[in-house]
């Protein structure tokens, strides 16, 4: 009898696998820029040991940076570098070359919808990581895989907003093979000169972690991406694919469990009277303006997961 | 030689034959109860359900149910049975699907309704089966699919869920969903999320069964019966609470005081003719009024549809009722769905009548979730099928007071629980259809669902063909005294259940 009232309780004992992550409605799409940003570590990223093994400049064999232009706000976008540096990374199927945009099937804004017919199309809805392994499509994170690399209208449905802390996720599976970590992004501030914008340059800090011989502990390798050139302000459209091959960072990427993401940025906004604002890349201080990252796509294109 | 070894007679073979064909009719109708194997399980059930229905026809066809049918019975059945045509092929579908695929869609989906809709009249026509067996295969199939979506509900919400988490949102492929909206659905052999309405349909359905429980006015009924319709019933009604969802179990109240006035209307009817007469009157009247209204209403909708897309309208302005109106409001996308369906427009703007839209539905594959069954169809299907559909129901209800006045005591609750699987259907979907309840489909089709979009039409679902059952289960012929059935022993009707060697 008692087994049969355990059995019929069991589903209430269980209750819950679809509850683990739910955010209030209106949480990370507030008007106040600084709100919405995302810091969250996975736990036991922030205790792990880290090494830098790699600090990598905007050079072949180093990392790709958008258009390889950085002159005006409005060089900053697309995947012309990497696509020059790297060509069959940018092919499809067919051996023709993967569009950056349109990068989805927009029926909406916030609208789900099939993007199969972007398959072989598109490069970031081809090589997105939520086709690799289901994983990746749930969560708050998902929007990082699902091949969206630009806003269309989405404000910050469409990005992770981070400040300098960044943000840490363990992935829902283990990596055992990929070739090159890239990543779609650009700056964003609260700064009132939206339509004319800056360039900002960033120091991107990239670690990846795996479990040590213990298979408890984890231990980070980073890969620091020195003067990161990005648009800030100048059009949410305009992002930027970033990115190296795991062998240029003397990386090994089999094992990869994790991975966090933080930077630095010095980065002052001028106002219509000519004066000099130093920005804050620290949400929490006292300043007038911030600068954050916009993630809006990481990829570890063509990988295997286990 | 003596008897027993004596090769079976045709009426003891008929016997056998009717106990296996009862048999697999009621597996086949269970498991269009439970959704086998999604949209493309019901696609061969739906064929299979004919078959059986044609096999079965020899053993029914000397029953007194069946020769009963008359030429006027054939003349009133004649707007149902072309029916099933016009919610199969329509330009709405042509739209959405290529051309073979419409046809094969469309043949399936027409010649689904009429099996399954004969499969019921024929096996509730045996008599030797114990209508027991066949609400077994319809609450069978509704209470496990039901229970194991409960089950699987509760693991991945908890309980209550909907009000716990109301305002709450979780991300899935990047996108934002509201989990209080959604309830699990089984689609074929994967769960899915879909819109709470549309999953939450079969147990509703389900929780209407517990109106055969009213027979007990009556008589006594057998504690499995009572058992077999209370956990039934019970397990819909748990899953409506559990979730909760506030308007259904408003909507379940409803349709159980709808069924208690109609049993207490009964009761009286039984106690003497003058009774029976007055109550029958009363009936006609009531009947007679909820036509000329549902009429009236249909007829100011249209014609404010057609003021709409012009620019004008009066419903707007009704006080109180006005509001439902106004653009964007819920009633006023029915009537943009209308407008539609009625008019063309070309590149000036200028709009002309589409009469080929007008009568087989929209040539369009936009959709509307519009929450109203009935106007859905008119959408998706056009004028011709949305009056048919009207008939239909009116003359269910017609024959289910029919049924419900004619029964014998022993089938009572089985005319009951029917009747309540079959209204309760009704005012569900007249409320909270959903003809686009996927959340977030499947990107690649699965063997068993075919659901690359979330477009689920009701005429494609098991509930429409439930309620072709239902129909089916409680059609008698107007000339038609049961008590006769029963008293007439007819040799193919005799189909004791035995076993049966695989070799005879």
């Amino acid at each position: 009898m008692n087994k049969k009232l355990s059995l019929l309780a069991l589903p209430f004992l269980l209750f819950g696998c679809d509850t683990t992550e739910l955010y209030p409605g209106d949480a990370y799409i507030d008007p106040e820029f600084v709100n919405n940003r995302y810091n969250a570590y996975d736990e036991g990223l922030k205790e792990a040991s880290k090494t830098v093994v790699a600090t990598l400049n905007n050079e072949e064999n180093g990392y790709f940076n958008g258009s390889g232009v950085y002159e005006q706000p409005s060089d900053c976008r697309g995947y012309n570098q990497a696509k020059q540096w790297h060509p069959d990374y940018f092919k499809n199927s067919k051996g023709g070359d993967l569009r950056w945009e349109p990068d989805i099937d927009n029926p909406g804004v916030g609208v789900w919808s099939d993007q199969s017919s972007l398959y072989d199309v598109v490069y970031s809805q081809t090589k997105k990581l939520s086709r690799l392994h289901d994983g990746f499509r749930k969560g708050y994170l998902s929007k990082l895989y699902n091949g969206q690399v630009r806003c269309n209208a989405w404000g910050f449905y469409s990005l992770v907003c981070l400040d300098g802390d960044g943000y840490g996720t363990k992935f829902p599976a283990e990596l055992l093979e990929g070739d090159y970590f890239a990543f779609a992004c650009r700056g964003g501030s609260n700064s009132p000169d939206g339509n004319v914008g800056r360039v900002s340059t960033f120091d991107i800090n990239i670690t990846f972690y795996k479990f040590a011989s213990d298979l408890e502990t984890l231990v980070g390798e980073t890969v620091s991406l020195l003067n990161v050139k990005l648009q800030t302000n100048y059009s949410a459209e305009a992002t930027s694919l970033v990115g190296f091959d795991f062998a240029d960072a003397n990386i090994d990427p089999s094992g990869i469990v994790g991975m966090s993401m933080d930077f630095t940025c010095e980065d002052t906004y001028v106002d219509s009277d000519g004066v000099s604002h130093v920005t804050s890349t620290d949400f929490d201080s006292e300043s007038d303006y911030y600068i954050g990252l916009m993630l809006l796509e990481v990829l570890i294109p063509d990988s295997r997961w286990n | 030689m003596k008897d027993n070894d004596a090769k079976p007679t045709l009426m003891q073979t008929e016997s056998k034959q009717g106990a296996v064909l009862s048999f697999l009719a009621i597996e086949v109708v269970a498991l269009i109860c439970f959704g086998f194997a999604g949209a493309t399980g019901l696609t061969i059930l739906r064929a299979a359900g004919l078959c059986i229905a044609l096999f079965l026809y020899p053993l029914i066809s000397n029953s007194l149910r069946f020769k009963s049918i008359r030429k006027k019975d054939l003349y009133l059945l004649l707007p149902v049975l072309i029916l099933p045509l016009f919610l199969g092929f329509s330009m709405f579908h042509l739209a959405i699907s290529s051309g073979l695929s419409f046809v094969l869609d469309g043949l399936v989906t027409a010649i689904g309704f009429l099996g399954i809709g004969a499969l019921g009249f024929m096996l509730s026509s045996l008599d030797k089966l114990k209508k027991e067996w066949i609400l077994l295969g319809v609450l069978g199939g509704l209470t496990l699919v039901v229970l194991i979506t409960f089950m699987y509900s509760l693991c991945s919400y908890g309980p209550f869920y909907a009000s716990i988490y109301a305002g709450d949102v979780y991300y899935y492929d990047g996108v934002v969903f509201h989990i209080a909206q959604e309830g699990k659905y089984l689609d074929g052999f994967t769960f899915v999320e879909a819109d709470i309405k549309f999953a939450l349909t079969l147990p509703f359905i389900l929780a209407c069964s517990g109106i055969g429980l009213l027979s007990l006015f009556f008589q006594k009924l057998d504690k499995k019966v009572i058992a077999g319709l209370s956990v039934a019933s019970g397990v819909g009604a748990l899953n409506l609470i559990f979730t909760p969802h506030l308007k259904a179990i408003i909507a379940l109240l409803l349709v159980y005081a709808v069924a208690f006035v109609a049993a207490w209307l009964l009761k009286i009817r039984a106690k003497s003719e003058e009774a029976r007469k007055k109550v029958d009157k009363g009936v006609m009247i009531a009947f007679l009024v909820l036509a000329a209204l549902v009429l009236l209403g249909v007829f100011l909708l249209i014609i404010d549809s057609i003021l709409v897309s012009g620019g004008g309208g009066f419903l707007r302005k009704i006080p109180l009722l006005g509001r439902y109106f106004e653009d964007g409001a819920f009633m006023n996308r029915i009537e943009v769905a209308i407008g539609e369906l009625i008019f063309n427009y070309d590149n000036a703007g200028r709009r002309s009548l589409d009469f080929a839209s007008l009568l087989f539905g929209a040539n369009s594959n936009l959709v509307y979730d519009i929450r109203i069954f009935e106007f859905q169809i008119l959408y998706q299907n056009g004028f011709i099928a949305f009056f048919l559909l009207l008939y239909f129901i009116f003359f269910f209800v017609y024959k289910g007071y029919v049924a419900l006045t004619k029964v014998t005591d022993q089938d009572r609750f089985f005319v009951f629980a029917i009747l309540g699987l079959a209204f309760g259907g009704f005012i569900y979907l007249s409320l909270f259809d959903s003809e686009l309840p996927l959340k977030h489909p499947s990107e690649i089709d699965g063997i068993f669902s075919t659901h690359s979009t979330n477009l689920l039409p009701l005429t494609r679902s098991n509930v429409a063909l439930l309620m072709a059952f239902c129909f089916g289960a409680i059609y008698l012929p107007e000339k038609l005294d049961p008590a006769q059935v029963v008293a007439v022993p007819i040799a193919v009707q005799s189909a004791d259940y035995q076993e049966v060697k695989i070799d005879e």
